[in-house]
């Protein structure tokens, strides 16, 4: 059994609200899978389903094999998570509230507490109430109380959320070396796709409760739009030429030309060669890539979204 | 049985370190040394005249000042009290999970969530039971001291009987209001319900139907306490128990199939 984690047409209906609508994924074993969206878009109702927090109005949800239910204490004992923003008994020490994880998740080990403490960098925190930690310790102790029992399986919603840049860089790569070499299965929601692509091994794009996109971190690189920025003395001009030779350009809203395709990227020189004959040399020519949050946008744009 | 322990232990640490305890604490031991108080100032007409208000509601309330009057304050209070109290305290352990977003903590554990509600309700009866046993030896303290007039030995055998009889009862009267706190998934439900069943019970005592109410039942069993008075028929404990079962089986199916969004 390669498939940890699987929904099969997934579909929940909140009275007249399609919050998620016949989702389909699957994340294999040591897998990464970042799954973006925006707020609302269904993230958090997909991570309860797959938790058995909430029932599928229609679909299914598997864990190892298994169909999620929320009396499955076999499996939430290789399950660790975090849903939404990590909350902790506001009267309790960080110590006293993973404690009660520890008992609750059945670890004998009375060190399990030290160690996470000392892995999520919470220890000098150990006997601060909850209510008095900042918004990126709160969120640390969320994590630790996801990873106290070294679950095969972590699902975590918006991870990093609250964490300063050293933090997100931190829980990064701990999550990295959990996948990598212990061979934990994450899967994590955020609506920052940057910050996923960093670490996911696949990614998932839903939008209004559809999965709209699955791919592999490896073919993102493909995905993305690439174009060549041209800027001359006359704009309007100079487009009309690029236009008869064949180039599909735009203008941008700094009054540049963009024009789009590999081949433009290709044949830069020849281009700025040709320009030159014309009597219209460029003033700069640059390549560019879409970023990341440009190509999600435009997933989502594409498919009947806001962006 | 390790799960149970081990929630069990969770649910005793949230109460010991949290404010409620104390308060819930505090307003018991309060009320039952006004009962003393209020005898104090029955037994001294002069006193009552000066504190008026109070004399005039000690009055109203036991009547006279000896013991069987004393009793019928206890019951009074008792029958309030452990609503409101208990009722506070049942909200608070199973609504404050709502409140504080903690209850996604308990949904997906090893220990499953029927056990996660046993441990509540069971750290739920432990905290109202140590309330209800520190009351009724303070109330027969205060008496003694005060050196009340109409001291039948023979009655108190059967007051400590109604008293254990109604304590039970009263606070297995929160696992309805456990019910309210899950489905209303916060404080605000359970506590409304509280006031309203405080209110019924009253009612329907002054109406003389308490026995067929269940909020009002554990007042019948004090009231039947005292000699000449009617017993408790199978009808009040069928009712009752309904009432309760209906709150326990409510809580677990909530728990266990509602979508906790």
């Amino acid at each position: 059994m390669n498939e940890i984690i699987q929904t099969s047409k997934a579909t929940k209906h909140f009275g007249a609200i399609r919050a998620v609508e016949a989702v389909d994924i699957s994340v294999r074993k040591g897998e990464i899978y970042g799954f973006i969206g925006l707020n609302g878009a269904g993230k958090t109702t997909t991570i309860r389903m797959i938790l058995g927090m909430i029932r599928p109005t229609s679909g299914d949800v598997y864990l190892k094999g298994r169909k999620v239910d929320a009396g499955a204490t076999d499996l939430w004992k290789i399950t660790g998570y975090l849903v939404e923003a990590p909350y902790a008994y506001p009267d309790l020490t960080v110590f006293e509230n993973l404690e009660i994880a520890r008992r609750l998740r059945g670890l004998e080990s009375r060190t399990s507490v030290e160690r996470i403490m000392e892995k999520l960098a919470i220890t000098q925190y150990r006997d601060r109430k909850a209510r008095n930690l900042s918004q990126g310790n709160g969120q640390r102790l969320g994590i630790a109380k996801a990873l106290i029992h070294d679950p095969e399986i972590l699902i975590l919603d918006e991870p990093a959320n609250g964490l300063d840049p050293a933090g997100i860089a931190e829980i990064r790569e701990l999550l990295k070396d959990l996948a990598l070499n212990k061979g934990v299965t994450i899967f994590l929601s955020s609506h920052i796709l940057g910050e996923i692509s960093k670490f996911a091994t696949r990614i998932g794009i839903i939008h209004e409760g559809a999965l709209l996109q699955e791919v592999d971190a490896g073919e993102l690189d493909s995905l993305l739009r690439r174009r060549l920025l041209v800027r001359t003395e006359e704009t309007a001009r100079a487009r009309s030429s690029l236009e008869t030779w064949g180039y599909e350009t735009s203008l941008n809203e700094n009054g540049e030309i963009e024009i789009l395709g590999e081949e433009a990227l290709s044949r830069s020189a020849s281009i700025v060669t040709e320009l030159v004959k014309a009597g219209l040399p460029p003033v700069m020519v640059k390549p560019e890539e879409e970023d990341l949050e440009t190509y999600f946008l435009r997933v989502i744009g594409s498919n009947g979204g806001a962006a | 049985m390790n799960g149970f322990l081990a929630s069990l232990w969770a649910e005793i640490l949230k109460i010991r370190k949290s404010a409620i305890l104390w308060v819930t604490l505090g307003v018991s031991l309060f009320a039952v040394i006004m009962l003393g108080f209020m005898m104090f100032i029955l037994k001294d007409p002069d006193f009552a005249r000066k504190y008026g208000l109070i004399g005039t509601k000690a009055a109203i309330l036991g009547g006279q000042a000896d013991w069987p009057s004393y009793y019928t304050m206890l019951i009074q209070i008792t029958g309030v009290l452990g609503l409101l109290v208990y009722g506070f305290i049942a909200s608070w352990i199973f609504g404050r999970e709502y409140s504080d977003h903690t209850i996604k903590d308990l949904l997906a554990l090893p220990v499953s969530r029927s056990t996660i509600v046993l441990s509540k309700i069971a750290a739920m009866t432990l905290w109202c039971a140590v309330i209800s046993s520190l009351i009724f030896p303070i109330w027969l303290l205060e008496g003694y001291l005060l050196v009340l007039p109409g001291w039948d030995p023979s009655v108190l055998g059967s007051w400590i009987s109604g008293y254990a009889l109604a304590s039970p009862m009263l606070i297995l009267l929160g696992v309805p209001v456990a019910f309210v706190a899950s489905f209303g998934r916060g404080y605000l439900a359970p506590l409304g319900y509280v006031i309203l069943t405080i209110a019924l019970s009253q009612v329907f005592a002054i109406l003389g139907h308490g026995e067929f109410v269940p909020w009002a039942i554990p007042l019948f069993a004090l009231a039947s306490a005292n000699p000449g008075q009617a017993q408790l028929g199978a009808a009040s404990y069928v009712i009752y128990t309904v009432t309760v079962a209906a709150g326990f089986l409510g809580t677990l199916a909530w728990w266990r199939y509602a979508d906790q969004k």
